[in-house]
């Protein structure tokens, strides 16, 4: 999740209230402080809520929380000149088709402000634009821009000066040697129309997803600005471009729409028209637990940022651009809850009577773990993932075609879930060399073989004089315990020594082995001493 | 008046007689009084000391001693004084008489001294060899030699000579011996020497033949560190995970086990993820190369659920939602896929149950992330179930957890609406986030044919244990150091 950076200056203007009070409250909206500095604090807010990835986005959202005016703020923008339109062309319908615009004016940047803007647009990329793929955002100088642009697409041998470069660069060499070329090629790569926005006078604004030009860069004597946001979504392009352009607006600035013509529609974005959704007190009060009035959810709502109606029972919420969290009428009441706060709610215990029960493998996993205990023996926990060489070849065991593997291991060490447990015992003994002997552990623990999980306990013992009749009076026990009759027979398990190895038999069906481990097996894990073993299926 | 036992062994008593008579005796005297070699006789006087009746005292005497070089020169003289005796002379021609050590220590000395300059390679006295008496620190050598004592006026040059190696302090250790006043009165009285013999162990045979009665049952020192018995225990991590699972039975959950491997069906789409959601990346999970046999019968109203959702006026996630991509196999992220299949099995409420078991997350290994570690959930399915039940519920689990202090904040989870995170104080460590809970959304409900709210809420079961268990690196817990698992208590310390 993004961290946000908010300057203590900047935070106490645009909020209108002091620093500590803010700090103090801010978690309580929903958001976690990561870092408190001298001139800044950084605070981590949850992916559901992109529009509070900026200062002037948390600024406002404390200004209605802190009740400094609960009054949700307005926007006005400006209809857009004749000439201030943009037209899609070419193929783009097929690569990129969704894009939206906004001109902002009479701009005052200052370095907090333009560090601001430039963390909101790589913030919303990862987050709702997922990494640029639904939705990526430009922002450009628009006294560089000749009005009207298009929206177009072109050949890779198509050439431009790109952002932080000083020659032009072909798209093709883009894509293959700008830094974020070679980032960003992937979401490229099923299309050989690549998309463009160029001016009047052919002069390019940006190859989205990719990469700006040179021409149109921002820097801190900008006082225009043509934001635009393509993207394969058009709710998630509209919804990127109202965050920004609505962070914007905490600072007096003006602002402007453009004319988006498609080939069969025309629209002006940005529209920052709020939509509206009907709550039922009475439903809130039900989910929450506590009866709210009209005036308690009004309140609350108000408090968190959106315009409110009642009409009896009912109340029509304003949802304001910006948020593009509110799927169901259940996002509205978490946010009454946010708005009432959290700690004014009472912990109930409700008298739902219910009797408990432990699950079956867990009883039977906590008698085999008291008969070991019994035994002397300490329970040990690894890992289950592990890998081919560990599990089979040091084990002198053939693969077997029950493995469930992992398409993305995170590692050489960790690419397949185990079937059986004696490996992981085995490296765990072989990781406690230093410690005195003998050493006995066991587990208790799933196995997973053709995608099914099954209980197996395993035992180790390392020590000078292991041999297979204290492997044999184990399962003599351990079986005894558990009331079962078994039988052994001849096994030919490659990681045990021959002759000195049984295979366990319970009811005529083969459920594990005894025996002593095989001295190159010993050796495989790097220890040097004899050691017996049992593994047995259980359920 | 109070008899005070002693219960002397033979060689206990021996020594006392010994000492009976005399002030302190020194071990060497000690020894040869009772006719017996020194560590015998000192390891009763120990005895003895240990019951109060002698006192040990380590007495230290410092004696100078010529070493080796130091010897030699007392007998030969100082390299500048044999120098000396054939000044002047050049240096070309000191080194064809002399050692090269000889010529260079004199050299220095001699200058030091004042006895003798250098000119032009030339090494010429200040004085006559007979006129240049002979210095403290040569009688000194002379004194050592002959092993007499040193007149005190002279000490003072032994530090140098001590520099010079030509004299080193020795130590000298004797042991003194001397009764206790208790020690004296048990001394004056007449001591059976010959008391009963002493034996180290008592024996079946000694106990069936009345032997026991005869002997003396040698006595322990109480105090000794015996060897370490260890026995056979359950791991720590496991004794958390039952206390925790017995917290649940105790509210009346039932506990429930699943598969590690999932459908993408079931551990993320039934739970309303965004089939574009980051969470299920390859960057996050991890996939496998099968996929499921086939989709449950209710996959279709969860497609239209995330496509535009479903009937229940909700916006849904907006695109096109597909089948293939959610019957990927996944190991499970989480233990929610177990819950969410239960209750839509069991859609009849009550239901409260409850899953501890290990998740798997694509996180490369460091001290606090793992591939794999273990999660905890409970569910609470009823009708009329609301967020402050949510809170009672979490207050209680956390209460009986050990943890006195439990706050709540907002919080977010893509299948829950409202959220929240609850948050437990720990000295030291402040307000801690122990977890995530919420209302399951309706769009996770709905489509599964489950009309009762449901509370949710999960924890990290390994980083509670590692808070408890005062651990730093999450691997101890699954690549176990033997020796911490034989030395941990059994019995975890209420620690908050």
């Amino acid at each position: 999740m993004p961290i946000v950076t908010l300057y203590y200056d900047d935070l106490e203007n645009l909020t209108g209230a002091k620093k500590e009070s803010i700090i103090e409250q801010i978690p309580m909206i929903g958001s976690d402080i990561e870092r408190v500095e001298e001139d800044h604090i950084d605070i981590e807010f949850f992916p559901n809520r992109p529009d509070l990835y900026s200062v002037e986005g948390v600024a406002r959202a404390m200004r209605n929380f802190m009740e400094i005016n609960l009054a949700p703020k307005k926007y006005t923008v400006t209809q857009p000149d004749t000439d201030m339109h943009i037209t899609l062309t070419g193929e783009i319908a097929n690569v990129r088709p969704c894009i939206a615009c906004a001109v902002i004016r009479n701009l005052n940047f200052t370095p907090h402000s333009i560090e601001s803007l430039m963390n909101l647009q790589e913030s919303l990329h990862l987050s709702i634009g997922r990494n640029r793929k639904k939705a990526s955002i430009g922002v450009h100088d628009l006294s560089k821009i000749t009005q009207p642009l298009t929206y177009t697409t072109v050949s890779s041998d198509f050439a431009f000066i790109p952002l932080d470069f000083d020659k032009p660069m072909s798209v093709h060499e883009i894509l293959e040697k700008h830094p974020k070329g070679v980032k960003f090629a992937h979401l490229l790569k099923h299309t050989h129309n690549y998309p463009l926005i160029q001016d009047a006078n052919h002069n390019v604004l940006s190859f989205p997803p990719i990469i700006n030009s040179e021409l149109t860069r921002v820097t801190a004597g900008t006082t225009e600005l043509f934001v635009e946001v393509t993207g394969l979504d058009s709710s998630c392009v509209n919804h990127a471009l109202n965050i920004v352009v609505t962070a914007l607006a905490e600072r007096d600035i003006v602002m402007e729409g453009v004319t988006v013509n498609n080939e069969t529609s025309t629209a002006v974005t940005p529209d920052l028209t709020c939509t509206g959704r009907i709550l039922q007190t009475g439903e809130a009060s039900k989910l929450l637990g506590i009866p709210l009035s009209g005036s308690d959810c009004t309140h609350a709502l108000n408090r968190m940022g959106f315009n409110t109606t009642v009409n009896g029972d009912e109340i029509t919420v304003e949802i304001p651009p910006y948020r593009s969290d509110i799927l169901h009428t259940y996002d509205l009441i978490e946010d009454i809850a946010i708005g009432y706060g959290y700690k004014n709610f009472p912990a109930q215990l409700p008298g739902t009577a219910t009797i408990g029960a432990r699950h079956e493998s867990s009883v039977v996993k906590d008698i085999l773990s008291e008969i070991m205990i019994g035994l002397g023996y300490l329970e040990v926990m690894p890992f289950t993932l592990t890998n081919e060489i560990t599990h089979f070849n040091w084990m002198q065991r053939t693969p077997t075609d029950d493995v469930v593997y992992v398409e993305n291991p995170i590692s050489r060490g960790y690419t397949l879930l185990r079937t059986t447990l004696l490996h992981g015992l085995l490296k765990i003994l072989a990781a406690n060399k230093h410690h005195e002997l003998p050493q006995k552990i066991f587990e208790v623990g799933d196995v997973v073989k053709n995608n099914k999980n099954a209980l197996h306990l395993a035992l180790v013992s390392i020590h000078p004089k292991a041999n297979y009749t204290e492997a044999k009076s184990l399962v003599d026990a351990i079986m005894r315990e558990q009331g079962q009759y078994y039988t052994v027979a001849e096994s030919n398990d490659a990681a045990f020594i021959p002759n000195r190895c049984a295979d366990i038999y319970v009811q005529n069906k083969k459920v594990g082995i005894t025996g002593e481990i095989h001295p190159q097996v010993i050796q495989n894990f790097g220890l040097e001493n004899p050691i017996i073993a049992v593994e047995i299926e259980i359920r | 008046m109070v008899e005070i036992k002693y219960d002397l062994v033979p060689g206990e008593a021996t020594v006392l007689q010994a000492l009976k008579n005399s002030d302190e005796l020194t071990a060497s005297v000690l020894a040869a009084s009772c006719n017996q070699n020194i560590e015998v006789c000192i390891q009763s006087a120990m005895m003895l000391e240990q019951k109060g009746l002698v006192r040990l005292e380590n007495v230290v005497n410092e004696r100078d001693a010529l070493t080796d070089e130091g010897e030699e020169y007392a007998r030969e003289g100082l390299p500048e004084r044999q120098m000396l005796s054939i000044l002047p002379v050049s240096i070309s021609e000191a080194k064809k008489r002399f050692s090269e050590k000889l010529v260079v220590i004199s050299l220095g000395w001699l200058k030091r001294k004042n006895w003798a300059v250098i000119r032009k390679g030339m090494l010429t006295p200040t004085a006559s060899a007979e006129e240049i008496e002979e210095g403290e620190d040569e009688q000194v050598l002379t004194f050592l030699l002959n092993k007499k004592t040193i007149p005190k006026a002279y000490k003072k040059t032994i530090p140098e000579l001590v520099k010079r190696s030509l004299v080193r302090i020795e130590e000298d250790k004797t042991r003194i011996v001397s009764l206790t006043e208790a020690g004296l009165k048990i001394a004056s009285e007449d001591i059976d020497i010959d008391a009963a013999p002493e034996v180290a162990m008592l024996t079946q045979q000694m106990i069936t033949g009345c032997d026991w009665k005869k002997v003396k049952l040698k006595s322990y020192d109480i105090h000794i560190t015996p060897p370490p018995i260890y026995g056979g225990k359950l791991h720590p991590y496991e004794r958390i995970i039952r206390e925790m699972r017995n917290i649940f039975l105790e509210m009346g959950f039932t506990e429930l086990k699943g598969e590690t491997v999932q459908s993408s069906f079931w551990n993320f789409d039934s739970l309303f993820q965004p089939q574009d959601h980051p969470a299920r990346d390859m960057q996050d999970t991890f996939y496998l190369n099968s996929t499921a046999d086939e989709l449950p019968s209710c996959y279709q109203t969860v497609q239209a659920m995330h496509e535009h959702g479903g009937k229940i006026n909700s916006t849904g996630w907006g695109g096109s939602w597909s089948k293939e991509k959610a019957a990927q196999d996944v190991l499970r992220t989480h233990t929610t896929p177990i819950t969410i299949k239960y209750l839509a099995e069991s859609p009849v409420p009550p239901v409260k149950a409850f899953c501890i078991d290990r998740v798997y997350r694509r996180e490369a290994i460091d001290p606090t992330h793992t591939p794999e570690f273990e999660q905890l959930e409970g569910v609470v399915m009823d009708e009329g179930m609301s967020f402050t039940n949510l809170l009672g519920y979490l207050s209680e689990f956390y209460h009986r957890m050990g943890f006195k202090d439990v706050r709540f904040r907002p919080g977010y989870f893509p299948y829950t609406e409202p959220s929240v995170e609850p948050e437990v104080y720990i000295e030291k460590l402040g307000w801690v986030e122990l977890g995530g809970a919420g209302i399951f959304r309706k769009e996770v409900t709905e489509p599964l044919g489950i009309t009762s709210p449901v509370l949710a809420w999960g924890l990290g079961v390994s980083r509670v244990a590692m808070l408890k268990l005062k651990l730093l690196d999450l691997r101890e817990l699954y690549q176990s150091d033997i020796n911490w698992l034989r030395t941990s208590s059994v019995c975890l310390h209420k620690l908050y």
